[in-house]
């Protein structure tokens, strides 16, 4: 059995058997069911409507209202037009993985404008992640969400992760800036929120670049020759005390008191040689190929004196093997990844990984899925390097706190940090 | 405590230095591209940290940077060079041709250098840059390979190809060059020696504003004192399109386009009164510099000083001096390495023999508890095209078997001046107490076989002392290969091209476990 089955499987037990502590009602959620059909995402008025058609089908509906003529929807991730309508009328968009992501290009002036952007993804069965979408026209961002069971509050954050705002609704209107576009809508649950904190992410990555945002519509749609997903763990201090959860499952020195371990002394950086672990995709558009790589750094391990200071003591690396990474196919136009993760401290039980799912889908024109779901231990950082005409060279998708060292116990987690989900589409 | 800053300059020859920061290449990002190739080949040699730590290092002074780690196809790779600022290859590599990719049941890819008149639609040539126009813009190439400075039988050199159609500065090598021998199952992390750590090294210096030709020079230093030997790698040679390619940075001028980086400098000095206060305050915080900053004012005329990342996390005091020389000290306060720039025109004035007296004489004065009868090597060398240099290696030895330290100067044969100096210590220097234990030489090459694979031909045996009491035992894989080359006139000829695959593999001599495994 591979190192990561063993894990995973006493994981499972050891969770089973704490399953109790939860049966007790510490923190219990449901998970939503997936959007019904017909169910309305959003609407904006006198502009469209966006609802559920099907289980993977987004409906697109131009309201009578609407002062238009014909109105294209164009697939951003192919530059294709999907099909076209008038007030009135309506198209079903297909789906990849549940979202979808759209033009509304409006025919019939000197020239097409462009009359919003926006992005849809349909609940997925196993998902925490409710349906939601989001528009974004020259004035405002109006996102929207279906109810999910016993949230407090929702919030929304920019991709810097500052607070956007806050509301107990299932939607909510933003005005249009530049410098703080909307990318994560995040569940706080009821409870305590110090110790409960965003469950369950939605994220949207809405571009609204100044040369090529909402208002004017691109007929040459950019294309990339290459792209590159890295997915980074790190600790942000330079040094982290070992995992001491009480439950006889943490480090070498039993309770965790006598060592402290080397971390990666950084914050939010790119490219930098500073982190646990990375796994990359690289997608050669041109060429149709791809390939992949995975790098742990060494744990250093230090006494931790009386006085404060830290002596280093030995160095150990952990098996590069708990990162796996498969690309899919690459026709020149799409591509996939996923990345199964878990690796923890070579010094502590094998119990304590830091463990992760990821897949992602990329587009040659710079459209994404990114969805996974990840331990609140340490910091996640996912970005996107590009090489093409007329895109910024690097974009982060997300930058996730951690919560707590805690967080890598499996039973701790379950209780107090579950792992986190999350869903970025662009 | 208050630092004097200053705005960057290179003491020798700043203001060619400043011609030479010329504008970035522009590209659609607003940073110039920078992309290095590399791999875990089939041999298993792995060369990918190589361009990890490159790639990172462009990255962070401002560079689009992009590192393919698990091969690229010829044409890739020939695109990469096109559009790059900077562009590195670490692979395996004879005269004249980098490996790019190899796939199992695919014939190998390659990029050749070229030949007089040669056209192949399939074969990727960097005789195929147009002139002045494809890659003029290329700043840095680096031809990390073995033999990639030599001309082949059927054509043009790497590097007189590359310094023809317009890059500014190329870095190859004549000889072998090692890397480590890895699997795809071990982490890179694992495999941060030999030539991983060279330019490890080099990508530190480079990022921190270090002309080529110095970052060169100390990752040659940094590299010999941890594992006692170069690896080849000190054999580089800088050529390149520009009248001083040694003199070429990573880096643009302070606030330029590509973002600022910790620059080399942290001073410019203009009078002696200007370094005492520099170094009066410098000292306050280290004090293990003192006596350094003192010789340095006694002996030179420093003009710039500043603090670069040593290796294993330490921190070495650079100085530049109107001399025209660049000391580096550790936090010791122990001169580690000096560097100058040689000449490169004119007729020798000294024997060999004579620069050994040279260079004997100041290992004497500077080398603490040198001996000039510790055995030495010689040879004569260049780095940079017109250099001419000899080289004096000295070893000390104990119990017959050479131990952890070696004095390296390079004099010019023309001016009689060192162009380089290093004192490499290791990192524990004790000699061993004895030789009663160490496995026999029969015993090591029979590990090392085990090691490395039956077939291999013994090339040599040596016992030594670095850190810890060793064996080295080097065994050569090489068997010919048939390779289509271009042919001069268009189309292709078959050569016999020689990959060369040597693997060394280092004896723990007490205990008989394999360390290390490396290779070319």
């Amino acid at each position: 059995m591979s190192r990561k089955g063993l894990s995973m499987q006493r994981k499972r037990r050891f969770a089973a058997l704490m399953g109790l502590v939860v049966a007790l009602g510490v923190f219990a959620t449901s998970s939503p069911s997936p959007a019904a059909a017909g169910a309305s995402l959003l609407e904006v008025d006198d502009l469209v409507q966006l609802s559920v058609a099907g289980e993977d089908e987004l409906r697109v509906v131009i309201p009578d209202s609407a002062d238009l003529a014909t109105v294209d929807i164009v697939d951003r991730r192919t530059a294709e037009v999907i099909g076209s309508a008038q007030p009135g009328g309506e198209i079903d968009v297909p789906t990849v993985m549940g979202t979808a992501v759209i033009d509304l290009v409006e025919q019939g002036g000197a020239a097409p404008r462009l009359l919003a952007r926006a992005s849809a993804s349909i609940s997925q069965t196993g998902s925490n992640l409710p349906s939601a979408a989001v528009v974004v026209t020259e004035q405002s961002t109006f996102l929207a969400w279906a109810s999910v069971p016993s949230v407090g509050e929702w919030r929304i954050l920019d991709g810097a992760n500052d607070v956007l705002a806050t509301t107990q609704s299932n939607a909510v209107t933003l005005p249009f800036t530049l410098s703080s576009v909307p990318n994560q809508i995040q569940l706080v649950g009821d409870g305590n929120i110090d110790e409960v904190l965003t469950r369950l992410v939605r994220g949207f990555a809405v571009e609204q670049h100044e040369d090529s945002g909402v208002g004017t519509a691109s007929t040459d749609p950019a294309t990339l020759t290459t792209t590159m997903l890295k997915y980074e763990t790190y600790i942000p201090d330079e040094y982290a005390d070992a995992i001491d959860t009480g439950l006889g499952i943490d480090c070498e020195s039993g309770d965790g008191s006598d060592y402290s371990y080397g971390g990666d002394n950084r914050g939010l950086e790119y490219d930098t040689l500073k982190y646990r672990t990375l796994a990359t995709t690289h997608h050669h558009w041109e060429e149709k190929t791809s390939s992949i790589q995975s790098f742990v750094n060494p744990t250093d391990r230090y006494i931790h004196h009386d006085d404060g200071s830290y002596e280093y003591e030995s160095s150990r690396t952990a098996d590069v093997g708990g990162v796996k990474v498969s690309t899919g196919p690459n026709n020149g136009f799409d591509s996939s990844g996923t990345i199964d993760h878990s690796v923890g401290n070579p010094y502590c039980s094998d119990w304590n990984t830091i463990d992760y799912d990821q897949g992602h889908t990329l587009w040659a024109t710079g459209s994404y899925i990114v969805r996974g779901k990840h331990d609140r231990m340490p910091r996640h950082q996912v970005y996107l390097k590009y090489r093409g005409t007329d895109f910024p060279p690097l974009e982060l998708v997300f930058h996730h706190e951690l919560t707590d060292p805690k967080c890598l116990n499996p039973v701790y987690a379950q209780v107090y940090c579950p792992q986190w989900e999350y869903e970025y589409t662009k | 405590m208050s630092r004097i800053h200053g705005t960057f300059a290179r003491v020798a020859g700043a203001a060619l230095v400043s011609s030479l920061l010329v504008a970035m290449p522009a590209s659609p990002g607003g940073a110039a591209d920078a992309r290095f190739n590399a791999g875990l080949w089939d041999d298993d040699l792995d060369t990918r940290w190589q361009a990890h730590v490159m790639s990172a290092a462009a990255s962070q002074v401002g560079y689009e940077a992009f590192e393919d780690l698990d091969g690229r196809t010829s044409d890739g790779s020939f695109k990469d060079g096109r559009g790059s600022a900077v562009f590195g290859m670490f692979t395996h590599a004879s005269s004249g041709l980098m490996k790019t990719q190899w796939q199992s049941g695919q014939p190998d890819q390659w990029i050749y250098s070229g030949c007089p008149d040669c056209t192949h639609p399939s074969m990727r040539m960097l005789s195929e840059y147009r002139p002045l126009l494809d890659v003029d813009d290329v700043r840095l190439a680096i031809f990390a390979g073995c033999y990639t400075s030599l001309v082949p039988s059927w054509g043009y050199s790497l590097p007189e190809v590359a310094a023809a159609r317009g890059m500014d500065s190329t870095i190859a090598f004549p000889g072998l060059v090692y890397s480590p021998v890895s699997t795809s199952e071990r982490p890179m992390s694992e495999t941060r020696y030999s030539g991983n750590y060279f330019w490890e090294r080099a990508a530190t210096y480079l990022k921190n504003g270090a002309a080529v030709a110095d970052a060169m020079k100390w990752a040659t230093s940094d590299l010999l004192a941890k594992e006692g030997d170069a690896g080849g790698w000190d054999e580089y040679q800088i050529d390149g399109s520009i009248a001083s390619p040694g003199q070429m940075t990573l880096t643009p001028e302070r606030g330029g386009r590509l973002g600022t980086s910790d620059l080399l400098w942290d001073a410019n000095l203009a009078t002696d009164e200007d370094w005492v206060d520099w170094a009066v305050a410098f000292a306050e915080d280290r004090v293990d510099f003192a006596n350094a900053l003192i010789d340095i004012l006694l002996e030179n005329t420093p003009t710039a000083a500043g603090l670069v990342a040593g290796p294993g996390g330490s921190e070495y005091l650079v100085v530049g001096t109107a001399e025209q020389v660049t000391y580096r000290f550790d936090e010791n306060g122990r001169l580690v390495d000096l560097s100058s720039s040689p000449t490169a025109q004119g007729d020798p004035t000294y024997s060999v023999a004579e620069a050994a007296e040279i260079a004997t004489q100041f290992a004497m004065e500077h080398a603490a508890g040198f001996d000039q009868t510790w055995p030495r090597s010689d040879r004569v060398l260049h780095h940079i095209e017109g250099e001419n240099l000899a080289r004096f290696t000295w070893r000390p030895r104990t119990h017959g078997i050479p131990v952890g330290r070696t004095v390296l100067i390079e004099v010019d044969l023309r001016t009689g001046d060192i162009g380089h100096y290093i004192d490499a210590q290791a990192r524990s220097s004790s000699a061993p107490a004895a030789l009663e234990g160490v496995v026999t030489e029969g015993q090591a090459i029979k590990t090392a076989r085990e090691a490395a694979g039956a077939g291999g031909e013994l090339v040599s045996a040596d016992l030594e002392h670095w850190v810890q009491t060793r064996w080295l035992v080097t065994l050569d894989y090489t068997e010919p290969t048939v390779v289509d080359v271009p042919a001069s006139g268009g189309g292709t000829v078959q050569e016999k091209v020689e990959i060369p695959r040597f693997v060394q593999v280092e004896i723990d001599a007490l205990t008989g476990d394999v360390q290390a495994l490396s290779g070319t």
